[in-house]
C-alpha cells in the first residue's frame, strides 16, 4: 500500500466532506436544537462509509462504474428513470454549490453576486479541462481543509464536551411542542440525504475507475471511507456543535452560508474569519466539480460513450460536451436570482428521493457472486447495507411530508 | 428478423392455450437460443443475476408470434 | 466469457456496455436481433443506438428520445465478439461497425490544446 496516496486520499476526502447542504443544515441543526442532532450526523455517516465503501469495491473488482452497472440492472426503462432523477437531483445541488461559492466570493470581493457565479464557472470549467483527474480532486480536496478552523473555533470556543458526546446517542428532545417535532424530524431527513447525497457515489465509484483501481486498492478505498469520511464528518459535526454553543444561546438562526462562518470568528478574529471562508470556498467548488461531473459520468456511462477526465477532453468528447453544457445550465438555474437556500432545501428534497433508487442496484451489485467473486459482500457489509436502505426508503417516503409541513424547515 | 425485446415480456402458452407466466429471459449457447426462463422465477433471475435450474427448453416452443410464445 | 459459450441474454449481455479492441467504450447492448437458424433462434448481431429503444420504451418516450437523439442504429455482428464479462469486448475497431460517428462527430467541436 502507498502510503502517500492513502494520506492524500484521506486528506482529500475530509476536505472535500463538507459541501453547502451539510454547511446550511449542521449550522442550522445546532442553533435549533443545540446537540441533539449529532446522532444523524453520525449515523448517516456510517452508512455513506458502507455505501461509499462498496461502490469503491464494485468499481475495483467489476472494473465498471456504478451507473455502467444500474444500466444493465435495472434495464432500459427504470435505468431512464433513475438517469433523470439523479440528473435534475445532481443539476439543483450543482446550482446550489455553485451558488454558495458565489455568496463567499461576493463576502470575500464585495463584487455581484452574480459575476462572481460566473467568474466560478470559467474556474471550475478551466480547472477540469486543464488539470488531470487527480488533480482535480486533490487540489479543491485539500485546499478544503481550512474547514479544519472550524474544529478549532469549536475547541476554542469551550463548549460543554459532554453535552457534545451525550449528542452521540440517538435522541429526541423532550417537550418539543408538535410542530418543532416535525420540524425536528424534517432536519433528520435533510441530514442523511445531505451526507448521503446520491452524487458521492457515483463520483467515487467513477473516481475509482479513472485512478485504475483493482482489487489491490481495496484497502485504500476501505480505509479512505472510514477514516476519510469519518473525520470530514466530525468537522460537520463541528459546524454544528458551534452552531449549537455561539448561536443558540442567542436566538439567532444562521440561515445562510455566511452566518456558518461567523462560527470561526467569534473565537478566533478575522484570521478565523478568512480561514472558513476559503475553506468553505473550497470545498463547496471541489462540490460543484463533483456534482457536475458525477452527472456526466452518469450520463456517459449510461449511453456507453468514452468518458473520463484521465483522458484528455478531445478523446472524450460527447463527455466532455456533457459537463460543459451541465455547468452552463447550473449557473443558469443561479443567475435566476433564485435564492440559494431555496436551492439548498431542493437539492436536499430531491436527492432523498432518488437515494434508494441510486443505493438498491449497488447493494445487488456488491453481492453478485458473478461480477465481484471473493469479493462480494460479506455478512456484515449486506446487513448494514440492507439496514441502511431500509433507512433511505423510510426517508424518502417522509421527506416530501415533512418538507411540505414545515415549508422548508422554516417551521 | 426478430428483436429480443419483442420476445421479452411475452406470455408463454401451453397446448391447451393457459398461460404458464411471461418471458423473462433467454439462455443461449453459442449464440443459439436453448432454454427459456418464465414466469416470476425468471424476474427474480434478472433482478440479482442468480441462476435458477431451467424452466423450458427451445425444443418445447412450437410457434412464436408477436403476441405470445406457443409451447407444444 | 467466451460468446461460444452459455449465456444469459437478459441478464448477462442486454445493456451491458461495449468496448473494442482498442479499449475504446462505443455505446451499449440495447437490443439483439435474432434470426431462424437449425430449428432454433440464433442471435445474428447486437443493436446499438438510439434506433434500437424501440420496443422497449413506451411509444412517446421513444419518439421523445428519437427528437432529441436522432434514430441511428449499429450492428455489431455476433462474430466481432471477443468476450462477454462486465462489459462486451470486440475483436474489432468500433469503426467497422460504424461505432463511432457520433463520437467523431462531438469530437470537431472540441478544442485540441490546453488539457494536461
Amino acid at each position: 500500500m502507498n502510503l502517500l496516496e492513502l494520506t492524500l486520499g484521506i486528506m482529500t476526502a475530509v476536505g472535500g466532506f463538507v459541501d453547502i447542504s451539510e454547511l446550511v443544515f449542521a449550522a442550522q441543526a445546532g442553533s435549533s436544537y443545540g446537540y441533539a442532532l449529532i446522532w444523524v450526523f453520525a449515523l448517516s455517516t456510517i452508512g455513506i462509509m458502507v455505501l461509499g465503501e462498496m461502490s469503491g469495491r464494485v468499481a475495483a473488482v467489476a472494473k465498471q462504474p456504478v451507473f455502467n452497472l444500474i444500466r444493465h440492472r435495472l434495464g432500459l426503462k427504470l435505468g431512464l428513470v433513475t438517469l433523470i432523477a439523479s440528473l435534475i437531483s445532481n443539476l439543483i445541488t450543482c446550482a446550489a454549490e455553485i451558488g454558495g461559492t458565489a455568496i463567499i466570493l461576493h463576502l470575500l470581493t464585495g463584487a455581484p453576486m452574480m459575476l462572481m457565479a460566473v467568474a466560478m464557472m470559467v474556474v471550475l470549467i478551466g480547472t477540469i479541462w486543464i488539470l488531470p483527474f487527480k488533480w482535480i480532486e486533490r487540489a479543491y480536496g485539500l485546499l478544503g481543509l481550512f474547514m479544519i478552523v472550524f474544529a478549532v473555533a469549536l475547541i476554542k470556543a469551550d463548549p460543554p464536551w459532554a453535552r457534545i458526546a451525550a449528542g452521540f446517542v440517538p435522541q429526541i428532545p423532550s417537550g418539543l411542542p408538535s410542530g418543532e417535532l416535525i420540524r425536528f424530524a424534517y432536519f433528520g431527513v435533510a441530514i442523511i440525504s445531505a451526507v448521503m447525497f446520491p452524487y458521492e457515489v457515483y463520483f467515487y465509484s467513477s473516481g475509482g475507475i479513472e485512478e485504475e483501481w483493482g482489487p489491490k486498492d481495496l484497502s485504500i478505498n476501505r480505509l479512505t471511507c472510514i477514516v476519510g469520511f469519518g473525520l470530514g464528518s466530525l468537522l460537520a459535526i463541528s459546524i454544528l456543535s458551534s452552531s449549537a454553543a455561539l448561536f443558540a444561546p442567542l436566538h439567532v438562526d444562521p440561515q445562510l452560508p455566511g452566518s456558518a462562518v461567523l462560527e470561526a470568528e467569534l473565537p478566533m478574529g478575522r484570521v478565523g474569519l478568512l480561514l472558513a471562508l476559503l475553506g468553505v470556498l473550497f470545498a463547496v467548488a471541489g462540490a460543484a466539480i463533483e456534482t457536475c461531473l458525477a452527472n456526466a459520468y452518469s450520463v456517459a456511462q449510461f449511453f456507453g460513450w468514452e468518458w473520463g477526465r484521465h483522458k484528455k477532453p478531445w478523446k472524450t468528447p460527447r463527455f466532455t460536451l456533457t459537463w460543459i453544457a451541465l455547468f452552463l445550465l447550473a449557473l443558469a438555474i443561479v443567475l435566476t436570482g433564485i435564492d440559494v437556500m431555496k436551492l439548498v432545501e431542493f437539492a436536499v428534497l430531491f436527492s432523498v428521493l432518488v437515494l434508494p433508487l441510486t443505493y438498491l442496484p449497488l447493494l445487488l451489485l456488491a453481492s453478485d457472486r458473478h461480477f465481484m467473486r471473493e469479493h462480494r459482500n460479506g455478512a456484515l457489509a449486506n446487513g448494514l447495507g440492507w439496514l441502511y436502505f431500509a433507512v433511505i426508503v423510510a426517508a424518502a417516503v417522509a421527506a416530501v411530508p415533512l418538507f411540505l409541513l414545515t415549508s422548508g424547515g422554516q417551521g | 428478423m426478430r428483436r429480443l425485446s419483442a420476445l421479452i415480456g411475452l406470455p408463454v402458452r401451453d397446448a391447451a392455450g393457459r398461460t404458464l407466466g411471461r418471458l423473462h429471459e433467454i439462455r443461449a449457447v453459442d449464440g443459439r437460443i436453448s432454454e427459456l426462463v418464465y414466469g416470476p422465477a425468471g424476474l427474480f433471475e434478472r433482478l440479482t443475476g442468480r441462476a435458477q435450474p431451467t424452466t423450458l427448453p427451445w425444443s418445447r416452443v412450437k410457434r412464436v408470434h408477436a403476441k405470445a410464445i406457443e409451447l407444444n | 466469457m467466451n460468446p461460444r459459450g452459455r449465456i444469459q441474454l437478459v441478464g448477462g449481455l442486454l445493456d451491458l456496455p461495449i468496448i473494442d479492441k482498442d479499449g475504446r467504450y462505443c455505446g451499449i447492448v440495447d437490443d439483439m436481433e435474432l434470426e431462424e437458424a437449425e430449428g432454433t433462434l440464433r442471435v445474428k448481431g447486437l443493436l446499438v443506438g438510439p434506433g434500437a429503444y424501440r420496443g422497449r420504451l413506451p411509444g412517446w418516450a421513444f419518439h421523445l428520445i428519437r427528437w432529441v437523439a436522432g434514430a441511428r442504429m449499429a450492428r455489431v455482428p455476433w462474430d466481432a465478439i471477443e468476450s462477454i464479462g462486465g462489459a462486451v469486448v470486440l475483436k474489432v475497431a468500433a469503426e467497422t461497425c460504424g461505432l463511432h460517428r457520433a463520437e467523431d462527430k462531438a469530437r470537431r467541436l472540441i478544442p485540441h490544446r490546453g488539457a494536461m
